[in-house]
């Protein structure tokens, strides 16, 4: 039984509230409009790559519906229509985008960058925000199925990518990685890594699952470092994809910059170990 | 049918929802795709006093000056410069953060006295240069 009269109309407007809940800070955030009016479009498009992998990612983490879901296309197309929505009626909602006020093609992007942490919004949302009540063994994760090294490496990404988004698009990162002095960088580093295994090791947020102990990351200190070094690799993503730095930028730069991003995307990516691959 | 064979198959509602999302996806997709091929032009910044916009008080003229980017491609960090005509005066300069390809922004700046650029009502006033002094590529 699912508990619920409505599932697949649950699961939709639970993945429209998700898109607002994971992304209203970015939708409200004036460099993401910034990166909408100046970047190219396809650049943006090139954005869309690793945005569908990790839509992908949480409703197979998660699960979209109940029961054996033989529709992973349709839910993702639902998640990625639903953030294109919800970013296109918050935009024109605080006016942000409207006839005259900006041409067709920047608007067009300005909305397709917003709807980007939309979908990775809703996607959550409808896996991770379902009511208690409904019995998870009804419904699909097929994530289960891979190895627990696997499943780590990819809660790492998908938490990551989603603390790191709320970061990464804003001049913050950048100004805070030069004005930092070079003692800076390995204390982020060491605070990083404690935070990261205080979160899953110590803070008893949720039970691991049967198994985690088994494999290459079955030890708490492995988990951890290879944990922290796909959140700093992640976080270069984001410096690139933000244009923050680039293949000219000195290579010391570009790590430091990824450690003070890092530090975010450790912790989302804690969050994700301990949350999502529960 | 069971529930559970019944919740395996997505719903109406499902389907009415992933054929308005895959007409979305479809369009921004498109949209982005066929942008992204057409090389576009590079930004050309056009910059133009709107006398009917402009006012004068307490002896300060507030010009209304558009700054267009009649190219495709975006531009950052737009510099715009007021100039008297001929020598002396003080040049103002004012700076647009970003201008995407075909849009308009409309900026003011505050010159000492009445000007001729826009013309003022009386015909007296300064001649004023309203110049685009350059940008960066975005």
């Amino acid at each position: 039984m699912s508990g619920t009269r409505y599932p697949d109309r649950d699961c939709v407007l639970r993945a429209f509230a998700g898109a607002l809940l994971g992304a209203l800070p970015l939708l409200y955030t004036m460099e993401m409009w910034w990166h909408g009016r100046t970047f190219s479009d396809g650049w943006i498009l090139a954005l869309y790559v690793p945005t569908v992998g990790v839509v992908l990612l949480c409703l197979l983490f998660g699960g979209f519906r109940l029961g054996v879901s033989g529709h992973l296309g349709i839910d993702l197309l639902i998640t990625l229509g639903i953030g294109i929505f919800a970013s296109v009626v918050t935009l024109l909602v605080v006016g942000q985008i409207a006839p005259g006020f900006l041409p067709l093609s920047a608007a067009v992007r300005m909305v397709a960058i917003e709807a980007i942490p939309c979908a990775i919004g809703a996607a959550l949302a409808v896996t991770q925000l379902r009511p208690r009540r409904l019995n998870n063994n009804h419904i699909d994760r097929r994530i289960v199925r891979l190895p627990q090294d696997a499943q780590k490496m990819l809660a790492t990404i998908v938490g990551g990518v989603f603390f790191a988004f709320n970061i990464a698009p804003t001049e913050e990162v950048w100004m805070m990685t030069i004005e930092a002095e070079p003692y800076h960088f390995p204390l982020i580093v060491l605070f990083s890594v404690a935070v990261s295994y205080g979160i899953v090791f110590l803070a008893d947020f949720a039970e691991r699952p049967e198994g985690f102990d088994q494999g290459a990351l079955g030890t708490p200190l492995a988990e951890t470092f290879v944990s922290y070094l796909i959140s700093l690799v992640v976080s270069l993503g984001f410096l690139y994809a933000f244009r923050h730095v680039s293949l000219s930028t000195p290579l010391h730069v570009q790590v430091e910059a990824a450690v003070m991003l890092g530090y975010v995307t450790t912790i989302g990516g804690s969050a994700g170990r301990v949350l999502i691959a529960e | 049918m069971s529930a559970r064979a019944n919740a395996e198959k997505p719903s109406g509602l499902s389907r009415l929802t992933a054929a308005i999302s895959g007409a979305l996806v479809a369009a921004l997709i498109g949209y982005l795709a066929i942008h992204a091929v057409q090389a576009g032009d590079p930004p050309a910044i056009v910059a133009e006093a709107i006398p009917e916009a402009s006012w004068t008080r307490d002896g300060v003229t507030y010009l209304a000056i558009d700054v267009r980017n009649e190219g495709d491609q975006s531009a950052r960090d737009v510099q715009v410069q007021v100039e008297p005509e001929g020598d002396g005066g003080e040049v103002r300069q004012t700076l647009i953060d970003f201008l995407a390809g075909g849009e308009t922004s409309r900026i003011y700046v505050a010159v000492p006295g009445p000007v001729r650029e826009p013309p003022a009502p009386n015909g007296g006033g300064r001649e004023l240069r309203v110049l685009v002094v350059g940008f960066k590529e975005s």
